[in-house]
């Protein structure tokens, strides 16, 4: 990485959004994470009739005094949910003024301390050729310097299989998922979102395009050369050819998008041309992330 | 198919140069794009719908090798043979004679047989050899196994119709010559009648059609008691009866008109009586159009009255006077020595003494003179011997003389005079002119020699009275087309013309021996000019169609293969066919330019 993907201007980005942000779920749109799980915890939930075999402990005698039957008091079960936040370091992210890659552990940033703000668990993913390097658990604010570090060491290179390194992640609990990548992996991301759906996780897949990708400024003879592969393609770009790519990459973005919401997942495409700000509080509030 | 500029296919060389410059053009902006993922993609897409996107892609640079290729293709020259006239040895005779001046289809026979003969020409192979020849009167080889096309265009386009009388059969053995040094050759014959081929190796383009014609054949008159009476042939040879309005013209003026009709393949003899004698010559006319033009007109020469007088002064001199008796034009008057003259005479003969003065106008003839006078002093008599022959003009015929005179008279030669006789080294004989006057001189009595008894008696009297009258340049008046007209020059004539119909003056060489007049190929008057100094002498002479060719109906012999269709041409060059094509292809190129 070239550039600092955590300089000052990001601090006080992050800053504002966390304000905002924590505004926004005291509000009480979105709230916490909350389990759906009923357990013991001092947070009341609601009453149920008692059945037998519940735990008698837990009747509400007052209740059984006023209306003379047996209710039960269900308390709220609130678990702390492991967010895992997948990477893409591939080659191909590297790239572009406004870079791919920086954007990707921005966002990748804003989401940690947002989870960490929510008292969630996070678990930082690298996904870098076929080899997955996982960070350790951060737990509280004060875990947030930790995971700035590791994700600032990261390095961009090689190409990427997501769905197959992806796999090889042990998910044993649920928690959610979320996938930063700009998705032009060998592999079927679809692969990837059953396995994810398998693992009980909330799917939130963030596709990351420069805008050379998604308007690609190109004409004449142009030799094509991959950023990961180094392989070349020697095309005559015509306006057919531009209209088709657009088509392709339409299809593509749509393709990961049903088969992410058939699992109950969300996808959202960001350009690196857009300010994080407008993100977070656009995108991520649309699809109900924050 | 050949190629006939196979050097133009060095050009191939540009081929490479071409493809190298596309591969430099080639030079790909080079650009890092993050995943070929995607383009991958689309490409695998492109290609699965359209095979031939590679080809698209090239189809500019494959559309300019094309052009390429095809000019390179028309710089070679290529031409296809027709299989049947795969040949290389041309011989061409054109028939030029008097009947192909018949009007064809546009133009006259000859010009649409010249354009055909061209056509021809254009479409051999550049390497073909092309002998032509002209068939009128003579076969005239124009050019001999030429493969420059240019020098045969140019040499078939010089081919002017003669008019004259000619059969093209008898170019048989002149292109059979020509025709045994090649292996195999194809005659083309263009003629307006059927041509034996016999066993030549060829064929006959037959310039049709047959148009209807009536000619005049024949004229000739005689002198009547109030006039001349002229007689006109004339000959109906279409296939129709027609009605003929004959004109007879004396000069330039109308004289008479006769309406004749006449049957199909009819000759009518008609005459017409009491035509004025004054004119210079007669010509009779047909008023009708008709298919050959140049037979229509038919001119006879009036025989003019300007014998020449000549006086004989003598006293009996038989040898003498038999000797100009033969001399059909010229009018002889005899007169003794003692008689005075009156009259002027064109010629004076004295033979002997004489009385009086001589002339100053006229002529002079001295045979024997014994007194001096003006010109020459005459001495006495002299022993002679052998007579030797001076080369001359005048003693033209002469050179196997031999005869002896007995007495000679001495006489001073003068400075003037030329010798024409010599005894030893004394001159006996001598012409010359002085002060306008010409004079001869023998020097010597007839009854002295055996001379008289030679057979060049005649000769030598004939051409000294030539000498001293001027007599008829040329004696024939009447000629055919194509003829050599005898040109008789005056042994002075300093300059000679000869000016045809077409008004046209042209000088022949004087020098000795005078060439016939060859040209004489429109039928007309001709004027033959001799210049003596300011003297000039003239002589005309009438030039008519011959009678031959006035049959412009010959129907092709069945023996001889007749093509009318020339559309059988040697092959095609296929240069400016393919140059179009190349430029076909390139506004292709351009729209496919515009669309890319």
């Amino acid at each position: 990485m070239k550039e600092k993907v955590f300089d000052g201007q990001f601090y006080r980005k992050l800053e504002s959004i966390a304000i905002k942000a924590r505004m926004t779920m005291t509000d009480g749109a979105a709230g916490g994470r909350k389990s759906k799980a009923k357990g013991n915890s001092v947070e009341f939930s609601d009453f149920r009739e008692y059945t037998p075999g519940d735990d008698f402990r837990r009747i509400d005698w007052n209740a059984f005094g006023r209306f003379d039957k047996l209710y039960l008091k269900v308390f709220m079960e609130e678990r702390e949910a492991l967010t895992n936040i997948f990477v893409d370091c591939s080659r191909s992210m590297d790239f572009g003024e406004e870079n791919k890659g920086a954007m990707a552990l921005r966002i990748s940033a804003i989401l940690t301390y947002l989870a960490l703000n929510n008292l969630d668990r996070v678990c930082l993913n690298k996904v870098q050729g076929d080899t997955l390097s996982c960070s350790s658990l951060y737990m509280g604010k004060s875990s947030f310097p930790r995971a700035l570090q590791f994700l600032e060491s990261s390095d961009f290179k090689g190409s990427t299989n997501l769905a197959a390194t992806i796999k090889r992640k042990e998910l044993k609990t649920r928690g959610i998922a979320i996938v930063i990548s700009d998705f032009f992996t060998i592999g079927s991301s679809i692969d990837m979102i059953k396995y994810l759906s398998y693992k009980k996780q909330q799917i939130i897949l963030i596709q990351v395009l420069n805008e050379e990708e998604v308007n690609p400024v190109i004409g004449g003879q142009v030799r094509l050369i991959d950023s990961e592969t180094r392989e070349e393609v020697n095309l005559t770009i015509t306006p057919k050819l531009l209209k088709a790519y657009h088509n392709k990459l339409k299809s593509l973005q749509l393709g990961v998008s049903e088969g992410v919401k058939k699992y109950g997942g969300r996808f959202l495409q960001i350009s690196t041309s857009e300010a994080l700000d407008k993100i977070v509080f656009e995108y991520f509030a649309k699809e109900g992330i924050i | 198919m050949r190629l006939f500029a196979p050097s133009g296919l060095w050009f191939l060389s540009l081929i490479p140069i071409l493809i190298l410059m596309y591969i430099l053009k080639q030079r790909f902006e080079e650009r890092e794009v993050p995943s070929l993922y995607l383009w991958h993609q689309v490409l695998m897409d492109t290609e699965a719908t359209s095979p031939f996107q590679k080809l698209k892609r090239n189809i500019l640079f494959l559309l300019q090798l094309l052009i390429l290729l095809l000019c390179i293709f028309a710089l070679s020259n290529p031409f296809i043979f027709n299989q049947s006239n795969n040949y290389e040895n041309v011989i061409m005779v054109i028939d030029s004679s008097g009947s192909m001046s018949s009007k064809g289809n546009k133009d006259t026979k000859l010009e649409e047989a010249k354009l055909k003969a061209q056509e021809r020409i254009n479409s051999l192979s550049s390497g073909s050899k092309i002998t032509l020849i002209s068939s009128s009167r003579n076969s005239t080889v124009e050019i001999s196994a030429s493969s420059d096309k240019r020098e045969v265009l140019n040499k078939l386009k010089a081919i002017e119709v003669t008019n004259s009388a000619g059969n093209i059969d008898d170019t048989y053995s002149l292109v059979k010559a020509i025709s045994k040094q090649y292996k195999s050759y194809t005659v083309l014959y263009f003629s307006d009648r059927g041509v034996d081929l016999k066993d030549l190796n060829g064929e006959v383009i037959y310039m049709g059609p047959q148009r209807n014609n009536v000619s005049l054949d024949y004229i000739a008159q005689s002198l009547g008691d109030k006039g001349l009476r002229v007689m006109l042939r004339v000959t109906n040879h279409s296939s129709e009866n027609t009605d003929a309005e004959i004109s007879l013209y004396g000069e330039e003026k109308l004289i008479e008109v006769k309406n004749e009709a006449i049957k199909s393949k009819e000759t009518k003899t008609i005459y017409f009586e009491n035509v004025p004698e004054d004119v210079k010559y007669i010509y009779g006319e047909l008023t009708q159009k008709d298919g050959l033009e140049e037979d229509n007109k038919i001119y006879s020469i009036v025989k003019q009255k300007n014998a020449k007088k000549i006086l004989l002064s003598t006293d009996k001199n038989v040898f003498l006077e038999k000797a100009l008796a033969a001399l059909k034009d010229v009018e002889l008057y005899k007169a003794l020595p003692s008689e005075k003259i009156n009259e002027e005479f064109d010629l004076y003969i004295y033979d002997g003494e004489f009385k009086g003065q001589l002339p100053k106008t006229g002529n002079i003839l001295f045979i024997n003179p014994k007194q001096n006078n003006t010109f020459f002093n005459v001495g006495g008599e002299l022993q002679g011997g052998k007579a030797i022959v001076v080369t001359n003009a005048t003693t033209k015929y002469m050179s196997s003389s031999d005869f002896v005179i007995s007495k000679i008279t001495d006489i001073t030669t003068p400075y003037w005079a030329s010798a024409l006789l010599k005894v030893g080294d004394k001159n006996v004989s001598f012409i010359g002119e002085q002060k306008g006057q010409r004079v001869g001189v023998l020097g010597f009595d007839l009854h002295n020699t055996d001379f008289p008894l030679t057979s060049e008696f005649p000769i030598f009297i004939n051409n000294l009275v030539s000498y001293l009258v001027d007599r008829d340049a040329s004696s024939s008046t009447m000629y055919n087309c194509g003829d050599s007209i005898d040109i008789a020059p005056l042994p002075e004539a300093e300059k000679i013309f000869i000016t045809g119909p077409d008004e046209k003056k042209i000088e022949l060489s004087s020098t000795y021996p005078v060439q016939p007049y060859d040209k004489s190929y429109n039928p007309g008057i001709y004027n033959i000019t001799q210049k003596i100094g300011e003297i000039t002498v003239e002589k005309i002479v009438a030039v008519n169609f011959p009678v031959s060719e006035s049959n412009i109906n010959l129907a092709p012999q069945a023996n001889s293969k007749v093509i009318t269709n020339i559309s059988s041409k040697g092959g095609i060059n296929v240069m400016n066919y393919l140059l179009a094509l190349a430029l076909l292809v390139l506004i292709c190129e351009w729209i496919v330019y515009l669309k890319s």
